[in-house]
């Protein structure tokens, strides 16, 4: 066949990891690029001009200035199959506990009030360059979005099997399991949890189930695909694969998980609410694309 | 008023979105230049209200080429907020982590970002760039991915993912490494030494050809310092330069706020810090390779002492042109390797400590310095007493470097357009300029990504030239 594919890929607000594991999937996907798949735009590698269409867009990060909405808009025009890539694309990523805070408080925070800055003009930047969106939004709540590829960033596996599937067209598939059917340390036995603890605040043993121990991890809360990476390394989930399959809400989920392991009877929700920052962790990289989507400011 | 600014949109090959603008008067002289960073994330405030020990695992996000550093830094920050000591074991890890953490950016940024500029001059402007760096120069991209592949194993074994790693943890490291892992990681070090050595064999004569181009732009310049080696991931101080060389002020990481603000500029998401003592504008500096070679008293690395005197760098001390950059990133990563090899041949990394058992508060702030590859990064956070974060501020390296960038842009484009050329040649100069500072401007506002367009602007606000004319 001698039809290539035309790939762009795209970087909304991000933070260019994405684009890193792209690269790092390199070796495996070096025969591919050039043979079967054509990159005629990515700004963040190459000079060349935008097309006017492209087969394929992939798409990293989220929306957070208007420029971000413009972009999203034109190349979804220009694309068969829109790619939304990364956790940041997919459900708002880290960006998203932005959601927390009006756009309007994050720019006083960082111009106006933070420790050791000096503004004479006492307003935020705002000459040429692209105002903020009040609050970050998904990119399904703009555009049609083909295939998600979930991951902060995604696993290397998943990179790999997204260009196979555009080249062979067979579907790109998901995996139906969650981070605790992948994980080492998951005994298969119902959980039980005595109390619920402050990470680093207390022993950790890195062997066993870390919500059995009564640290937060989100495990059954969250899609696998990732090989629990960051259990792995000795550190808990923190859910960036977003919602499980068939898990609309990763925080339903986790209260749901939770509650069904212990009786929380030594601490009281509301400890347990500001201690363990529930929703920041919960939430942590779905705050947007979750049914509590943002803060509302109250009065 | 009239006259008109010059705008360069996007700006290829560089981590993040910028755009440029040149504002230029009737007679055609340069007025003003300004590299407008068009991101921001917020990451400051929304930091607040999170436990203080998930902040490393938070902030690794605010850049996915130097997450590393981001995670060390901040790592760092909350060791001193719980008062612990790091063991010597879990410093190694960190260490090694670090390294190959530079070691990925550098690869990244000289062989596949900025390569074109060097090898692929004889290419149209529209075609430089990865896709046509493969077709021409297909061995160095496989050895560069070779060897780069080395730093993000390091990493991912180490750190548990190539990208955002999490096992630095409050007073120690979270993943021991066994033996296994470790011997194959020397395995690949020292192939990635021999294969580093060929590639630098293969580009030597290039290299020395482009050092002939290079004009000096004297500015100060800002880096940790210790007096035994380079001091990419720790010490007791950082130093400023003047623009002639000498020490113009020393100070403790946790007293930076004393030595060093930030002002903010209308034109940009990124503030433009400066030196107290010297004040703004005479402040500004330089961060990064350039001034971390400037202010290093030795290189404790035979490797790259002996690259360093082959470029004749010490005797050109301080560095002043932005070219030097690359260069300096070339000796920084053989020190990388050099020093890799020695750590990872070291079987004492096998064993693990314990992590202390009983944490609290102890004070309640806490800065975390390290070198990041592209120069000096601060996180800074207050706490309350149960380590909520209730205030966080960072200054990171890019942002360090964009008031001087502003500054040489308008050298190099008055040299253009005070003759009339507004073409690709004009967009190419400023953007390769740019690229020499390996900008990431994700990390500059802790925002977040967009190629870079440069606009030529009437000094009444008439758009005379936009390079490239869409994005």
């Amino acid at each position: 066949m001698n039809s290539k594919f035309k790939l762009a890929i795209i970087s909304l607000t991000s933070c260019a990891g994405c684009e890193n594991a792209i690269l790092n999937a390199s070796p495996e996907i070096l025969d591919f690029l050039g043979k079967d798949i054509e990159i005629v735009y990515a700004p963040i590698i190459m000079d060349s001009p935008p097309p006017s269409s492209v087969d394929i867009v992939i798409v990293t990060g989220a929306v957070r200035t208007e420029e971000d909405e413009k972009k999203l808009v034109e190349w979804r025009d220009k694309s068969k199959i829109f790619v939304s890539f990364g956790s940041c694309s997919c459900f708002g990523g880290i960006p998203g506990l932005a959601n927390f805070f009006s756009s309007d408080t994050l720019l006083k925070y960082s111009y106006l009030k933070q420790l050791g800055t000096i503004n004479v003009n006492n307003s935020p930047p705002s000459n040429g360059i692209p105002n903020l969106t009040d609050y970050i939004k998904p990119l399904r709540d703009y555009v049609k979005v083909d295939l998600y590829v979930p991951g902060c960033p995604p696993p290397n596996t998943l990179v790999v099997n997204l260009f196979k599937s555009i080249i062979s067209g067979e579907k790109f598939t998901l995996s139906k399991k969650s981070v605790c059917d992948e994980c080492p340390l998951n005994t298969g036995k119902e959980k039980v949890i005595s109390k619920m603890r402050r990470w680093a605040f207390s022993k950790v043993d890195k062997d066993k189930c870390f919500l059995e121990q009564g640290f937060i991890c989100l495990g059954p809360a969250t899609r696998g695909g990732c090989g629990a990476r960051c259990i792995k390394a000795g550190y808990p989930c923190r859910g960036c694969m977003g919602p499980a399959e068939n898990c609309e809400d990763q925080a339903a989920k986790m209260i749901s998980a939770i509650s069904s392991a212990t009786s929380i009877e030594e601490v009281s929700t509301e400890d347990l609410t500001k201690l363990l920052d529930l929703a920041g962790t919960f939430y942590r990289f779905t705050l947007p694309f979750s049914i509590f989507k943002r803060k509302i400011r109250r009065g | 008023m009239c006259g008109k600014t010059i705008s360069l949109k996007p700006i290829t090959r560089i981590e993040g979105h910028a755009k440029v603008s040149i504002l230029v008067d009737d007679e055609n002289n340069v007025k003003d230049a300004h590299f407008h960073v068009l991101e921001f994330r917020g990451f400051e405030r929304f930091l607040c209200g999170r436990p203080v020990e998930e902040a490393p695992i938070i902030v690794p996000r605010i850049c996915g080429l130097c997450s590393v550093s981001h995670h060390l830094a901040s790592v760092k920050a909350v060791d001193s907020i719980f008062g612990l000591e790091v063991g010597e074991w879990a410093e190694k890890l960190r260490l090694i982590l670090h390294l190959a953490g530079f070691m990925h950016s550098h690869l990244l940024h000289f062989f596949i970002l900025y390569a074109p500029d060097l090898l692929l001059r004889d290419v149209p402007f529209s075609k430089r760039g990865f896709t046509e760096l493969i077709k021409r120069y297909p061995k160095l991209v496989k050895q560069v991915l070779r060897i780069r592949g080395f730093s993000q194993r390091v990493i991912e074994v180490l750190g548990g993912s190539s990208v955002h790693p999490t096992a630095a943890v409050p007073g120690g490291f979270a993943k021991p490494i066994d033996r296994d892992d470790r011997l194959k990681l020397v395995d690949l070090a020292e192939e990635t030494a021999k294969i580093y050595l060929e590639i630098l064999d293969s580009i030597e004569n290039l290299l020395h050809s482009y050092l002939d181009e290079v004009y000096n732009y004297p500015t100060n310049f800002l880096a940790l310092h210790s007096e035994s080696d380079l001091a990419l991931y720790d010490a007791d101080y950082i130093r400023c330069l003047s623009k002639e060389g000498d020490v113009i002020d020393e100070f403790k990481p946790n007293e930076y706020l004393r030595h060093i603000n930030e002002r903010v500029v209308p034109w940009s998401y990124a503030k433009a810090p400066f030196i107290l003592k010297l004040g703004y504008p005479e402040g500004i500096y330089r961060v990064g390779p350039l001034a971390r070679f400037n202010i290093a008293s030795k290189i404790d690395s035979e490797w790259a002492d002996s690259l360093s005197k082959s470029f004749n760098l010490y005797d050109r001390r301080p560095l002043s042109a932005s070219r030097y950059y690359n260069v300096v990133r070339l000796v920084e990563l053989a020190y990388c390797i050099d020093k890799l090899l020695d750590l990872l041949n070291n079987s004492s990394i096998e064993r693990s400590e314990r992590l202390e058992e009983k944490i609290h508060v102890r004070f309640n702030e806490g800065v975390g310095v390290v070198e990041a590859p592209r120069g000096t990064l601060i996180h800074h956070y207050s706490v309350n007493d149960e380590g909520l974060i209730t205030g966080a501020n960072m200054v990171v390296a890019t942002v360090q470097n964009t008031p001087i960038i502003d500054e040489e842009i308008k050298l190099v484009a008055s040299k253009f357009i005070e003759r009339g050329v507004m073409g690709e040649d004009l967009l190419f100069s400023v953007s390769n300029l740019i690229r020499d500072y390996d900008p990431c401007l994700s990390c500059s506002v802790h925002s977040g990504n967009l190629p870079l367009q440069v606009e030529v602007v009437s000094l009444d606000g008439r758009i005379i030239a936009r390079l490239p004319e869409e994005l």
